[in-house]
């Protein structure tokens, strides 16, 4: 039984819920790139042969072949997340669905080394809610610090939060000895994100008069809408480093460092509060969840978000030329860092896959592979508030290719679950049960000229 | 226990799968080809067309460069001698032409698809029609051989749906053209100055003197013309690398092959005769 | 341990299976009209015969740059670069083709410069072209292809030649 006073904070800390967060901040392997390691759950690191082979590990395309490679990808991408129980009983559910190009590269010898350029896009999501719930209570405080309540209400909230990352840049890998190669890419990293939140909540019953001279025919039931933005453009550098080692002939071991760094960011923020209750007070003691602002103005920031340091270690096996087996193992580091006056913490986190491809001959191949996607949020406990959601994930991915000569077409999808704990409410410690899910199809399409 | 089993089902598992066990040491690009890619030294009829058009635009390039011969008769007899090597050649799909050209250049040129064209100075230089054939052979390796297909890596076009419906996914457009017109330029390029890579020029010199072999023609006919081109400091084409390494390798391969003792046909005689009587090239 | 045990034995009979299937017999074809087939691997040494293009064989090893195989119940050599894996392709020429690939006006004069032609990653020196223009003389290039040779004129001349 939620007291009156946290029913209050939950109507407006709602309203400011996770404007800058969704799973995209949580989790490390949000769509899957490139042509055969989208098949093959990500497990890429020791293989990197083809343009894929820039996003996962550059030093595995200094063993390329052929002149000139170029491959594209095209990701069609559905996520659902359920909070359990958030108000009323009532379950919370955000959709994303995207349509996008996500990766796309292309190789180029010259003299000893092989140059490259790609773009790839390793999260893109916009995600909606649009629900409405009924409370029977409601609780707002007034202008002299108590409680009243406006019974019966309906809200309703409208969220809509778009998230893209890009990656583009050039990548250069060199052979060293007949057993070991490196390679660099250097990625331009841009990501926007954009969201806001619509949240209204209408009395049932609750009767506001309002003016100094009322006029009892205008009758208007008390409601309040709270409108919060967020918007962030962010540049900044990409660097990923890798090697790739021989040690015996079949078997490869890749490893590939990369981190995320903040050049430049622009931070655009506002939240509004309205309502026709000239008794509505909007208490600055209320823990808001994401931002802590009430103005009508709009602001703006430099803040710059952090990224892990991510290190991948692989290992690749090839028997012949019909069979591939690879794993990979992978650390995305803790850190921490403020934004717009919220302290953001992130735990460290490793993340596995396993791979293969088969060529059923030469004309035809699967790919098959499972992978995990850990959150890189602390364990939601009991007694805490305003924890982040915590889902770990777990995923399997599988394609069929068909070659020509010169050409390669691929499509197939990947399926990712997981289920967890979140606390929704700011300033509440109840837990609601969460889950989340996420379905991609791919077609991609390579050649060589 | 459990677990030493199982180690000892893991060691089995390695030590009695003989394609884990490196034998001699492979390339990587070798055992990382998959399936799909792993015959790629196979050629189909759509190569060679792409290999037709474009050793047609570099013979014309070249044939706007140099003047032909206007003796029909030594045209018709390098022509003889060039089929007589082709015979024995192995890609009968090609029909080989061989040009003379007026040239102070001492020197030869092949194009993909088999134009193969000789200077009016390079065949001053010669004593007797092995060396022609030498030559001649060593030419025709090139295109047997491959070398400038494989260094320019040219395929030909497929035209079934899957790779336009690849093509469309990926955003290929004219910039195959445009590729095709830029390769023709490097290619041109690449007989006339860059030079074949010096392997390639020393697996033609050893394909030449087996074609030579096989065709009747003494192979010592190359072994001659080289040394004695070599001796010759200026005015010989940039495109040839250093004669002595060259020699001495060829040598090595004719040894290896047993085929430096042979004395087959020098057509010395029909060699003059045909280079006085017709030739503006007179002997020097 | 026991499920473990099965599952290790069921994925290497499964691997052998697969490696074992990689590995396969391949026939060879001769590619030149006729080649000759020699007692041992070196063309000084006796023929044992001749096959024609296009002859189908499985070869039974490999000395240096020589196929081995058996000929009419012997072994015999043939040279590595007279055989493929392929069968030799039909006779092909491409005579005032229409099949050479369309090229536009201004991919045409992008040739016609010295650019790096960066679509095949080939390193390329900025230097004077040789000379006398970039012209193309197809005219000259169907008179190459005009003159043929008979093969009776062909025959006739190598049943002449033959001499020191």
């Amino acid at each position: 039984m939620m007291s009156k006073k946290l029913q209050v904070a939950v109507m407006l800390t709602l309203s400011m819920f996770a404007a800058t967060s969704g799973a995209d901040e949580f989790h490390y392997n949000n769509i899957l790139v490139g042509d055969r390691a989208s098949g093959m759950g990500g497990a890429y690191t020791a293989v990197s042969d083809d343009p894929g082979g820039m996003y996962y590990n550059p030093a595995g395309i200094a063993y390329s072949t052929g002149k000139s490679l170029s491959a594209s990808v095209n990701a069609y991408s559905v996520s659902n997340r359920t909070y359990k129980g958030v108000i009323n009983g009532q379950d919370w559910t955000r959709t994303s669905s995207t349509l996008l190009p996500n990766f796309f590269g292309i190789i180029q010898p010259v003299g000893k080394f092989k140059l490259g350029f790609s773009y790839a896009v390793p999260d893109s999501n916009q995600e909606n809610q649009d629900q409405s719930f009924r409370s029977p209570n409601f609780y707002v405080y007034d202008q002299l610090g108590g409680i009243k309540n406006w019974g019966s209400v309906t809200q309703v909230i409208n969220f809509n939060n778009k998230n893209d990352t890009n990656l583009f840049g050039p990548s250069a890998a060199v052979q060293l000895s007949d057993t070991f190669s490196i390679g660099a890419t250097l990625y331009v990293h841009k990501r926007d994100t954009h969201a806001i939140l619509n949240n209204t909540a209408q009395s049932d019953n609750q009767v506001i008069q309002v003016g100094a001279n009322p006029d009892p025919s205008k009758d208007e039931y008390a409601n309040v809408l709270i409108n919060s933005y967020l918007e962030t453009d962010e540049w900044g550098l990409k660097p990923i480093v890798g090697a790739m080692w021989t040690p015996v002939d079949k078997v490869s071991l890749g490893l590939a460092v990369s981190k995320t760094i903040v050049l430049k960011s622009d931070v655009l923020s506002q939240a509004t509060v309205t309502t026709n209750d000239p008794d509505f007070a909007v208490n600055s003691n209320i823990r808001l969840h994401e931002l802590n602002r009430s103005n009508d103005s709009l602001n703006s920031s430099s803040d710059k978000r952090k990224y892990p340091y991510q290190v991948t270690l692989g290992a690749a096996f090839f028997p012949n030329s019909s069979l591939l087996l690879s794993g990979d193992l992978s650390y995305s580091s803790g850190f921490e860092y403020q934004f717009l006056g919220i302290k953001n913490k992130r735990e460290a986190v490793i993340n596995g896959a396993l791979g293969a491809e088969y060529y059923i001959n030469k004309s035809w191949a699967v790919r098959g592979g499972f992978f995990t996607d850990f959150a890189n949020t602390p364990e939601v406990v009991q007694g805490g508030t305003d924890q982040k959601e915590h889902i770990d994930m777990f995923g399997g991915s599988m394609t069929v290719s068909h070659f020509t000569k010169n050409t390669s077409i691929s499509c197939g999808g990947s399926y990712k679950y997981g289920s967890g704990k979140s606390q929704v409410q700011g300033g509440n410690n109840a837990i609601q049960d969460a889950s989340s899910d996420n379905w991609t199809i791919f077609v991609s399409s390579s050649y060589s000229y | 226990m459990k677990s030493l089993s199982l180690l000892f089902m893991i060691a089995l598992l390695f030590a009695f799968q003989p394609s884990v066990l490196p034998a001699a040491e492979s390339k990587a690009e070798d055992w990382r080809s998959r399936a799909s890619v792993v015959d790629r030294d196979t050629y189909s009829e759509s190569d060679t067309d792409e290999e037709l058009n474009f050793g047609r635009e570099i013979a014309a390039r070249l044939l706007g460069q140099f003047k032909i011969s206007s003796n029909e008769k030594l045209q018709k007899y390098v022509n003889l001698v060039g089929k007589t090597l082709t015979q024995n050649c192995s890609r009968p799909e090609l029909d080989f032409h061989f040009v003379v050209i007026e040239s102070s250049e001492i020197n030869a040129y092949s194009t993909p698809g088999g134009y193969v064209f000789v200077t009016t100075a390079v065949l001053t230089k010669m004593e007797n029609e092995a060396e022609l054939a030498g030559v001649l052979a060593h030419e025709i390796a090139h295109v047997t051989d491959r070398h400038i297909v494989k260094e320019l890596s040219l395929k030909g076009a497929e035209k079934s749906a899957v790779s336009s419906i690849a093509a469309l996914i990926g955003g290929a457009s004219e910039s195959v053209g445009i590729a095709f017109s830029q390769t023709v330029d490097k290619a041109v390029d690449l007989i006339l100055r860059d030079g074949y890579k010096k392997e390639d020029e020393m697996q033609a010199d050893a394909s030449a003197v087996m074609l030579c072999a096989f065709s009747g023609y003494d192979p010592s006919g190359l072994v001659t013309f080289l040394d004695k081109i070599g001796k010759i400091k200026s005015g010989v084409g940039k495109t040839y690398p250093v004669y002595d390494v060259r020699l001495a390798t060829l040598q090595r391969a004719m040894s290896d092959e047993g085929i430096v003792e042979m004395k087959l046909a020098l057509n010395s005689e029909r060699f003059t005769r045909i280079m006085k009587i017709e030739g503006k090239a007179k002997p020097n | 341990m026991k499920n473990g045990h099965v599952l290790l034995i069921a994925f290497y009979m499964f691997y052998l299976l697969i490696t074992a299937t990689a590995f396969s017999e391949e026939s060879l074809y001769v590619q030149p009209f006729r080649a000759r087939v020699f007692a041992k691997p070196s063309v000084a040494s006796e023929v044992l015969g001749s096959v024609d293009s296009g002859f189908q064989f499985v070869s039974i090893g490999k000395e240096k740059n020589w196929i081995k195989l058996l000929f009419k119940g012997k072994a015999g050599y043939l040279p590595a670069v007279q055989v493929a894996k392929t069968p030799p392709l039909g006779k092909n020429t491409v005579q005032g083709s229409d099949s050479a690939p369309k090229l536009s006006v201004r991919s045409r004069a992008s040739s016609s410069s010295a650019v790096v032609a960066g679509m095949k990653g080939l390193t390329y020196e900025d230097r004077a072209r040789v000379s006398k223009g970039e012209r193309s003389d197809y005219d000259a290039l169907d008179k190459v292809d005009a003159l043929k040779i008979s093969s009776d004129e062909l025959k006739s001349f190598q049943l002449e030649g033959g001499k020191r």
